[in-house]
């Protein structure tokens, strides 16, 4: 009966991947007590094929009755196969904030920040009947909210009224003072418009400000303290469904994360080695055990010592170096240490293993775009809200400085075709090196990781000095500060499009054909590691050759 | 007085007469607990099962019931829902040939066990758009002892044509909600 059940439940989340696009992202909390300067941190890797390119909406004042237009699904803009469709309208607010849209909208005008994953959850939720999906909270959220818990009660009550209509998401919500993390789950099969139930099931926490959260494709918010109205947020009737249907009764602990994502997708390790991973570069004193799906990790923890923003950009590029699971170091590594393995169909797989699959980092060579975003009370908010954004994989892409109050993105990082090669779009200047270093991922990832640097050593190091400059104009009049810093930022990500381009015809310039140019102009040959020759049996079938010719 | 005993009467007359035409034929009465599963991987199994249980009826739902997995229990009622989701049948690594297949050998499994067969379609004209649509509803209406389908699913007047035609009893209900009121 166990194993019928796991069957039934195994194909509830097989159908649910089939029906909802985010698999694979990894966002990170950052309360302002554990950071290095006070900032709150949001972060995300958009992994998968989602719109990179960041658009500006500013904000505006509507009169009454005024109505918006819903689409779905954003977050797959770019895809030709995906249209999106407009499939219904909602009042509009009165008043708007100046948001940044993106495939999953990440930021507004007053500092609120928004990182996202995917969990599914159980299909007995999911209702298609619901208007909105996490993309759509995520604008709402982001145009009607100026703080992360305004942001989450507009997401949840907008969800509840009009319906939830994709798979499980969680959404790190982030302002100056403090991070909530929102789970969201649809009203049920059942549900429908008419029914004058909630059109969705979710719940928030808030981070305490201490402590970091990681998460990644399974629910984390776990036993639920309905009396703690500082730290809990929940929707309509939350129980209800779980009552009716036998996943939880009155007297027990509810849990969240089990009751609606009993059985997280992927592998057995899939979301908890991204966890654990995290937790433990942030806090290894903490000696986090190895949990697989159905083992929780804690909701946050406490980081061993306060974290800046390039902290967490490391974690960003990390392949699990030294760690059992290193893959740069494993067999599928190959001869150049590379990270990068690509998906298999379950019909591709082993027998006996279709149910598992490569080890999954951090870094993953199919993210969209990342970011690490700072949120800073001390700061007016126009500077004080600072997005560093890298389009492609997080190893190799550089990140740039955005600040919340700019009112203009340079068009490369605003078009860009993703079916075909486009190379008026800065994505694939990203795209293309990341793929170029799969050539040789030992020597290119080194030059790519030194490039890389060289530009963001630049921001970091200038970041004072822009912000103090800012805040100056600011006091003089804010207008001057935007101006500032839109032409501050158009001219890093110019520089950043540019020299990426360049960078990317220096590689293929000097790597190819399985040689390395070098400063001389000779193409030298690198060759192979010995270690690897000697496994591949470099020369065994001419020797074995040799010694028969050699018998006769 | 004689006005008084006339109203009551009529009073009873109309109750009683409330009373048969509520009363549910006995061809359609079904009884619990319920089996269900689907035929083509949609929700609607999952439907028929979470609205029988907010009903308070017994239900299972599994859609990878097979004639090998299927055990009566104390089963007294298989519904088997049709329509198709490709997206369905993909994820689940089947097509429609595969799912008919499969609900052909748990119907004879069932029916070998004494459960009544309710054919059910509860997901709409959104589910009678294509070929393994109609495939799928043509196997499992051709076995069930009884049709369930809900006013959208009928609403070109299919099912009533059919059940006719093939003098099967067919219950009516407005919506995936109403189902748990006929289980």
């Amino acid at each position: 009966m166990k194993r019928k059940l796991l069957s039934l439940s195994l194909v509830a989340v097989l159908l649910l991947m089939a029906a909802v696009p985010a698999l694979a992202c990894t966002p990170l909390g950052i309360g302002k007590g554990a950071s290095e300067d006070g900032s709150v941190m949001v972060s995300h890797t958009c992994d998968g094929w989602y719109d990179h390119r960041i658009q500006i909406v500013p904000g505006g004042e509507y009169a009454p009755g005024t109505m918006m237009d819903v689409y779905v699904d954003m977050c797959l803009g770019t895809r030709p196969a995906n249209p999106i469709t407009k499939v219904g309208e909602i009042p509009q607010a009165e008043k708007t904030n100046t948001y940044f849209h993106i495939g999953y909208p990440f930021m507004n005008d007053k500092q609120v920040m928004m990182g996202e994953f995917t969990w599914s959850g159980r299909e007995e939720v999911y209702n298609a009947a619901g208007m909105l999906y996490i993309a759509n909270l995520e604008q709402l959220g982001l145009q009607r909210g100026s703080t992360a818990k305004e942001a989450v009660q507009i997401m949840g009550e907008l969800a509840e009224k009009y319906g939830y209509g994709d798979g499980g998401e969680t959404l790190v919500v982030g302002d100056k003072d403090e991070i909530w993390v929102f789970e969201v789950c649809g009203g049920g099969l059942l549900w429908t418009p008419e029914s004058e139930q909630p059109g969705a099931h979710w719940a928030a926490q808030r981070l305490p400000d201490d402590e970091v959260f990681v998460g990644a494709n399974r629910a984390r918010i776990g036993v639920i303290d309905f009396e703690d109205k500082d730290n809990f947020l929940v929707s309509t009737n939350l129980t209800a469904l779980p009552e009716q249907m036998g996943w939880w009764k009155e007297g027990e602990p509810f849990d969240f994360a089990k009751i609606f994502n009993p059985v997280p997708y992927g592998g057995p390790f899939y979301q908890s080695r991204r966890e654990w991973r995290a937790f433990s570069l942030v806090a290894p004193s903490q000696e986090f055990p190895i949990l697989d799906e159905f083992g929780a990790y804690p909701f946050s923890v406490k980081p061993d010592k306060k974290l800046s923003v390039k902290d967490i950009m490391n974690i960003y590029s990390d392949h699990l170096e030294g760690t059992p699971y290193d893959l740069t170091t494993d067999k599928a590594a190959g001869p150049y240490g590379n990270p990068n393995r690509w998906p298999i169909g379950r019909d591709q797989k082993p027998e006996g293993r279709t149910g598992q699959d490569w080890e999954r980092a951090i870094a993953m060579f199919r993210c969209s775009y990342s970011f690490v975003s700072q949120s800073r009370s001390w700061l007016p908010d126009p500077v004080g809200g600072v997005l560093w954004f890298g389009e492609d994989a997080p190893d190799t892409t550089v990140y740039v400085p955005i600040y919340c109050g700019v009112t203009e993105i340079p068009t490369p990082w605003t078009v860009g075709e993703r079916h075909k090669f486009d190379p008026t779009s800065a994505w694939w200047a990203f795209n293309l090196v990341n793929n170029y270093a799969n050539l040789r991922w030992d020597a290119m990832y080194k030059e790519i990781r030194e490039k890389k640097d060289s530009y963001e050593s630049v921001f970091f190091a200038e970041q004072a000095a822009t912000e103090e400059e800012a805040v100056k104009l600011f006091n003089e009049d804010p207008a001057k500060a935007v101006a500032f810093l839109t032409e501050k930022t158009m001219e890093r990500l110019n520089t950043v499009e540019k020299g990426w381009w360049e960078f990317a015809w220096h590689l293929i310039g000097k790597y190819y054909d399985g040689g390395m140019i070098n400063e001389e102009g000779r193409m030298t040959s690198p060759g192979y590691p010995m270690k690897y020759l000697e496994e591949v049996d470099f020369g065994g079938p001419a020797l074995k050759d040799l010694e028969e010719i050699n018998k006769k | 007085m004689k006005k008084t005993a006339l109203s009551l009467f009529l009073a009873l007359l109309v109750l009683s007469l409330c009373a048969v035409a509520e009363a549910p034929p006995e061809e359609t009465k079904l009884e619990g607990p319920y089996l269900v599963t689907t035929c083509g991987q949609s929700p609607g199994a999952v439907m028929v099962g979470m609205s029988a249980m907010q009903a308070g009826a017994k239900a299972t739902y599994n859609n990878a019931l097979t004639a090998e997995t299927f055990e009566p229990g104390e089963f007294k009622t298989l519904i088997v829902t049709a329509g198709t989701s490709m997206k369905g049948m993909g994820a689940a690594g089947t097509d429609i040939n595969a799912e008919i297949e499969r609900c052909l050998g748990v119907i004879k499994a069932a029916r070998e066990a004494g459960l009544k067969i309710v054919g059910a379609h509860i997901e709409g004209m959104a589910r009678r758009t294509d070929s393994s649509d109609a495939a799928s509803i043509e196997a499992v209406m051709a076995e069930a002892d009884v049709i369930l389908v809900v006013t959208d699913s009928d609403s070109d007047g299919f099912f009533t044509a059919y059940a006719k035609e093939h003098e099967k009893p067919l219950i009516v209900v407005k919506d995936a909600l109403e189902i748990g009121k006929v289980l």
